[in-house]
């Protein structure tokens, strides 16, 4: 009786320690010698949100949403983007991260968790983080490729240069490249809600399956904005449930699979 | 909380410095507009033939929008007896949000309803606000993104030179 004990004991301790990954690292080391301090919310589930967000910690909603996601088991990443390249903490920040940063902490955050990795982003953060994205399923192999597994995107601002009144917006070329399923969010009191559609139909050319929805009395930004309305806060206090949603939309088809 | 307070500052004045340009216009011919006032109302780009007219769009939920509203309306009365008209292009709002801040800020000049998104895409508008000058031919002439002191000297000068020769 006590030796079966012990060999059961034996066994879920092999077991466990043949699933379990260390926890998180406070700060990743890039190949080229930036530092990005990370704030990790770990979970049991298999799925880990990695989330580039504007805000180098302030934001009360961003954290809420991340320890919110953990008791539900989805695990985030909090990599601060713009403190390790000291630029201002502004959302227009975002475009300035080096994709080739975003690839490698990709492929790091697959390494270190063994989970399926989906990246979340606002506005002018979407460009730099799906470049990464598509550097990184380009360098990966295809055994590896799907932990890649989607994109959570608010607002996103996805043009080459910033579009002038009257003339015809120009999408980033790796909008038409990239092969990833992708659910948008976006803000109903926006210009950007009109050209949902059109993003839509260029996203899906690189055979992208894009889902999206329009938040209701909401602007871009709103989970950020200082300024932000009782219904731009409300709205923010549903983030965890926004990305439990998203994150249901963007499991892949079975029948139907993206390499 | 400073790097914070600083990066606020920095778009605030970034957003000021943006604001300001007029831009000449170098796209093609001018899109079709016909919709309809808070009374209801259809007010269609062609009816001003002989009239400079600012097509502006704008929202209530639009900072910058707000704040242009009242040079605006300073603008309409400097204007008051000239060939010039606005149409103020309400995003997407309802009827009673745009009539209650129309009330609220004493807007006298003409403001269009555009619930269905569609003068957003025929003018491709991507930032609220957009404005554009509108010659008295129906050629547009000059854009704007962003907000601005209209009734400054330098918009006025673009606009009265617009003007027909009397």
């Amino acid at each position: 009786m006590v030796l079966s004990r012990l060999y059961a004991l034996g066994l879920a301790l092999l077991l466990s320690m043949g699933t379990a990954h260390a926890a998180p690292p406070p700060t990743l080391s890039l190949s080229n010698g930036t530092e990005v301090h990370l704030r990790s919310y770990p979970a049991q589930g298999d799925t880990v949100l990695l989330w580039f967000a504007c805000d180098e910690g302030h934001s009360i909603h961003e954290t809420r949403a991340a320890q919110a996601l953990a008791e539900k088991g989805i695990e985030t990443w909090l990599p601060d983007m713009l403190d390790a390249h000291f630029l201002p903490i502004l959302p227009s920040s975002l475009k300035e991260i080096p994709p080739a940063e975003i690839s490698e902490i990709i492929g790091l955050a697959i390494k270190h968790t063994g989970k399926k990795i989906v990246l979340v982003v606002g506005g002018h953060g979407a460009l730099p983080i799906l470049e990464g994205a598509h550097a990184w399923q380009g360098q990966a192999s295809s055994a590896t490729r799907p932990s890649l597994a989607g994109a959570i995107l608010f607002y996103p601002d996805l043009y080459s240069v910033p579009p002038a009144p009257g003339v015809e917006a120009e999408y980033h070329p790796v909008v038409t490249q990239i092969k990833l399923p992708m659910f948008i969010y976006q803000g109903q009191l926006s210009p950007g809600r009109w050209w949902l559609e059109h993003l839509k139909v260029a996203l899906s050319q690189g055979g992208s399956q894009v889902q999206s929805l329009v938040l209701p009395k909401v602007r871009s930004h709103f989970y950020v904005r200082p300024d932000a309305t009782p219904d731009e806060n409300a709205m923010a206090a549903r983030l965890p449930e926004l990305m439990l949603d998203a994150l249901k939309r963007i499991e892949p088809n079975p029948l139907e699979a993206q390499p | 909380m400073k790097k914070l307070l600083l990066g606020l500052c920095c778009l605030f004045f970034l957003a000021s410095a943006q604001a300001s340009e007029l831009k000449p216009w170098k796209g093609g011919a001018t899109p079709p507009l016909a919709l309809q006032d808070l009374k209801g109302k259809t007010h269609k780009l062609e009816d001003y033939r002989g009239k400079v007219v600012m097509v502006q769009f704008w929202a209530t939920w639009c900072p910058p929008c707000l704040k242009e509203m009242p040079a605006m309306q300073r603008l309409d009365q400097k204007m008051a007896g000239k060939p010039f008209v606005i149409l103020a292009v309400n995003m997407g709002e309802t009827g009673k949000d745009v009539s209650d801040f129309v009330n609220k800020m004493k807007i006298n000049f003409n403001v269009l309803m555009d619930e269905e998104g569609n003068g957003v895409g025929a003018w491709k508008v991507f930032v609220a606000p957009s404005t554009f000058l509108v010659d008295p031919q129906g050629n547009i002439r000059y854009t704007l993104q962003g907000g601005a002191e209209w009734d400054e000297p330098e918009y006025v000068k673009v606009i009265t030179g617009l003007m027909p020769a009397k």
